[in-house]
């Protein structure tokens, strides 16, 4: 697994042997004069080990490759983008320069979220879009750390291979990581309304993939659905219910964009779907 | 025997005098090489998006391959045992080469800058005068190589 591996080599040695001795870790969490705490699929373990700044400090710039430089724009939005798509959340103390955050300062916790590739984790949901023609959109909702990103990687190489041209937004870099599928349009780390409305004009896809949509992709995702392109997306969400009553999601649902929901949860490593439409759900004010 | 003896020694001293010139010559060589790897890099930092060690790999001098490499594995000390330059530079410079990249991307132009200025200084300061120190040290050599050949014959 490649980002085991590039983890295993740019980590300091006791993070990389922390590592090396759990089982299908999922998250590394130091939290300055905190113990370090591994997240596995099936735990959350406190190490022995205990986070000083000095291992903090060591740990960014092995991670960044001594290359902070090259970080520096995600850096003020909270976290790093790293090779094969793992993501380091990073928050210390905010710098600000004409009001708005120019860096960080004094660095107290850092994240690592290891990518897991589950073949076909995504096949229940592949095969409702596939019900439809692939013509219809669909949300995907879950509480964070339980698998949308996983299941969006495996749709994309899914939907790939059925032979569908597609567009994936990949702002943080994360569902790109391996080599790109055939005939797939990559937008990776661009600002995610930009690449809807790029994708929309110049790759031609069938189908439009990204992950943790908010309010400022609003207007771009209804623009891509007027012109005809079914979008996969996903939230945070803990019900179908609620994520239908957010307030940022009424306009895109008023449109028809989302028809499917799919709500994922999981148990141990088992992910389970639950899939509605969002036209019948009750108590929903939409 | 006794002859060739103080013959040996003399040319000894003034080889040595030779040696001595075509340090300053690598000194120059070595500033300059600096220089432009400092130039190299800050323009690969402000405009390429590459990480510190492509940055360093994309340096186009095969010549400086093995010093290079120490400096992609950030074995700075090891860089620096091959080249010839004055201390304090030295030390400065590897200051800035074990700090470089822990920056965002403005505040390691800003240190390229100032290292690049540094380097320029030793660079001119280097150049005006290093005709002039070869020329004394190869006199001196061989003056020294003339007279124990004098005093000994």
């Amino acid at each position: 697994m490649p980002a085991m591996s590039f983890l295993e080599n740019n980590l300091p040695s006791v993070l990389s042997y922390l590592l090396k001795e759990s089982t299908e870790p999922e998250e590394l969490r130091l939290c300055l004069h905190r113990p370090v705490v591994v997240k596995t699929r099936r735990e959350k373990r406190i190490s022995p080990v205990i986070c000083t700044r000095a291992l903090l400090e060591e740990t960014l710039a092995r991670l960044t490759e001594y290359s902070f430089y090259n970080h520096s724009d995600t850096v003020k939005e909270g976290y790093l983008s790293l090779p094969y798509g793992i993501r380091a959340g990073i928050c210390g103390s905010a710098l600000f320069q004409n009001g708005k955050i120019s860096g960080i300062k004094d660095l107290c916790f850092l994240s690592v979220r290891i990518p897991r590739n589950i073949k076909n984790a995504a096949l229940p949901l592949f095969s409702r879009l596939k019900s439809n023609g692939f013509t219809s959109g669909a949300l995907l909702y879950s509480l964070p750390g339980v698998g949308k990103t996983t299941v969006l990687k495996d749709l994309i190489r899914l939907l790939s291979e059925s032979g569908l041209s597609l567009a994936v937004i990949d702002e943080r870099g994360e569902l790109s990581s391996e080599a790109s599928p055939l005939d797939t349009a990559v937008y990776r780390y661009y600002r995610k309304a930009d690449a809807i409305v790029m994708a929309v004009k110049t790759s031609c896809p069938q189908m439009l993939i990204l992950d943790e949509i908010g309010v400022t992709e609003q207007e771009a995702l209804i623009s891509a659905a007027c012109c005809g392109v079914p979008v996969v997306a996903s939230a945070h969400g803990s019900s179908e219910t609620e994520i239908l009553s957010r307030a940022a999601f009424k306009p895109l649902f008023r449109e028809g964009i989302f028809s499917l929901l799919a709500g994922l949860t999981r148990k141990e490593s088992e992910l389970f779907y639950h899939f509605s439409f969002a036209h019948e759900v009750k108590g929903a004010d939409h | 025997m006794r002859i060739l003896g103080i013959l040996l020694l003399s040319g000894f001293f003034a080889a040595g005098g030779f040696a001595f010139g075509e340090l300053f010559r690598q000194r120059y060589k070595d500033t300059k090489f600096l220089l432009s790897l400092c130039i190299h890099l800050s323009r690969e930092i402000s405009y390429s998006g590459k990480n510190l060690k492509s940055c360093f790999s994309s340096y186009p001098d095969s010549k400086r391959a093995e010093c290079l490499a120490f400096f992609q594995k950030r074995e700075f000390e090891h860089a620096f045992k091959g080249l010839h330059i004055e201390r304090s530079l030295k030390e400065e410079l590897l200051l800035f080469f074990r700090t470089l990249g822990s920056g965002d991307k403005e505040q390691e132009e800003q240190r390229c800058r100032r290292m690049i200025a540094l380097l320029e200084q030793e660079e001119s300061k280097l150049c005006s005068g290093i005709k002039e120190q070869i020329r004394v040290a190869r006199t001196v050599g061989v003056c020294i190589g003339g007279v124990l050949l004098l005093l000994l014959l």
